[in-house]
């Protein structure tokens, strides 16, 4: 089953040329906020797939203004999709507030998906350099293991010696790899308050998209 | 030496609140025509050189998604390779000027911000790992993609010096990854770049 996504503000014009052009696409997943206005958007696109024979899912995005909770919603949507075996042809990634665009483009670079933008004026769908490779392949299984024990502990005082003692690995190997996730820049040190001695292990809470 | 790229609308508020939260020694405004001559734009200005902040003002077309990404891609590049580091925020402008500063600040592997009023903890720091796009190839895939010729037949795709196996993987793996298609309609296998790995290798070659 083919499934093409996108983002949907006002204009259901930045959606169509998508649909148009994907071959054997089976379903369409359009991501939208409540404003009065993409409602009337998604009523469009649902009575074109309806003449196209093709099933429509609107996902209401409960806080369009969030980026990192608007991409979670992306993301689960994705993995649930994937779970069923549907194959994602496309994103478009041209309608929906500035939030709603960047979570998508943020989520496709990190799952790998191909996605599309489209011209205001020619409408012409303008496909995006992204590598369909997923971004979490960047980091290793025991840089996601660090990752996820620290977003875990959201806001706790973790050091070098509580991830080994924690995740039962030599100090030198948590070094390794905590200096590897410093190169990355998925986590940063700080000096604990007090104690100029002690490096706390600190992560962002967007980190979190990379591992979902 | 950092420098802040910021996209930039109208609103001095998004720029101001960067410039306060993010370490830069530079700032770097890329915006649409026009936005230059309003009295937001004077104000940051000012502020800069309060600061003594060099400012430096890109003008871009904001309807135009990649004109954008290769502009702001340019400017980070040459600050890359003059070993620099740079910071982008988003925040500013329309849509298409935020997704195209996204979109450069991922391929090349910059910390990344969103700064706005609606977010509790701000500057709001994207997922955006230190390592660029090539650095996500490997040294096959990216030789690969460098040196085939639309058309190519399969067994010549590729550098000369390296096995056949190592040429069919990296062109199975970016097959895969959906940068090439393999058409057999006309004889022998040729290989042809998709419009994804088209722009990829465009990328590469700059």
């Amino acid at each position: 089953m083919v499934v093409i996504l996108g983002t949907l503000g006002h204009h259901p014009e930045t959606l169509l040329p998508t649909i148009r052009s994907t071959k054997g696409v089976d379903e369409v997943v359009a991501f939208h906020s409540d404003h009065e206005d993409s409602i009337k958007a998604v009523e469009e696109i649902r009575r074109t797939c309806q003449m196209m024979e093709v099933a429509f899912l609107p996902h209401p995005i409960p806080d369009a203004f969030d980026l990192v909770s608007t991409a979670m919603e992306i993301q689960k949507t994705i993995a649930e999709l994937r779970a069923e075996n549907k194959k994602i042809a496309v994103f478009n990634i041209a309608g929906g507030t500035r939030i709603m665009s960047a979570s998508a483009l943020l989520v496709c670079t990190l799952e790998g998906l191909n996605a599309v933008y489209v011209h205001d004026d020619s409408h012409r769908e303008i496909p995006l350099p992204l590598l369909q490779i997923k971004y979490s392949d960047i980091l290793t299984d025991q840089e996601k293991l660090i990752l996820r024990f620290l977003l875990d502990r959201k806001g706790a005082e973790v050091t070098q010696r509580d991830l080994a003692s924690e995740l039962h690995l030599h100090k030198a190997t948590i070094n390794h790899h905590v200096q590897q996730l410093l190169e990355k820049r998925a986590v940063r040190l700080e000096e604990k308050e007090g104690d100029k001695r002690v490096r706390l292990i600190r992560v962002e809470d967007s980190m979190a998209l990379l591992l979902r | 030496m950092r420098t802040l790229i910021c996209t930039y609308g109208y609103r001095q508020d998004k720029i101001v609140k960067a410039m306060r939260t993010i370490e830069h020694d530079e700032l770097v405004l890329v915006t649409g025509k026009g936005n230059t001559a309003r009295p937001e734009y004077s104000r940051i200005l000012e502020l800069a050189r309060k600061f003594d902040t060099p400012v430096e003002t890109v003008i871009v077309d904001i309807f135009d998604f990649m004109s954008c990404f290769t502009r702001i891609d340019e400017i980070v590049r040459k600050r890359q390779a003059a070993k620099q580091s740079v910071v982008i925020n988003i925040s500013g402008g329309l849509w298409l000027l935020s997704d195209a500063a996204l979109m450069a600040a991922m391929n090349n592997g910059c910390e990344s911000y969103y700064v706005d009023d609606v977010i509790k903890k701000m500057p709001l720091m994207l997922p955006v790992l230190k390592v660029n796009i090539g650095e996500r190839l490997t040294s096959e895939q990216k030789e690969t993609l460098l040196e085939l010729k639309e058309g190519m037949s399969v067994p010549a795709s590729g550098s000369p010096d390296k096995g056949p196996e190592t040429r069919l993987r990296a062109l199975r793996e970016l097959k895969r990854m959906g940068m090439l298609s393999i058409d057999t309609s006309s004889g022998g296998p040729r290989v042809f770049l998709t419009p994804n790995g088209r722009s990829i290798t465009e990328w590469l070659k700059r």
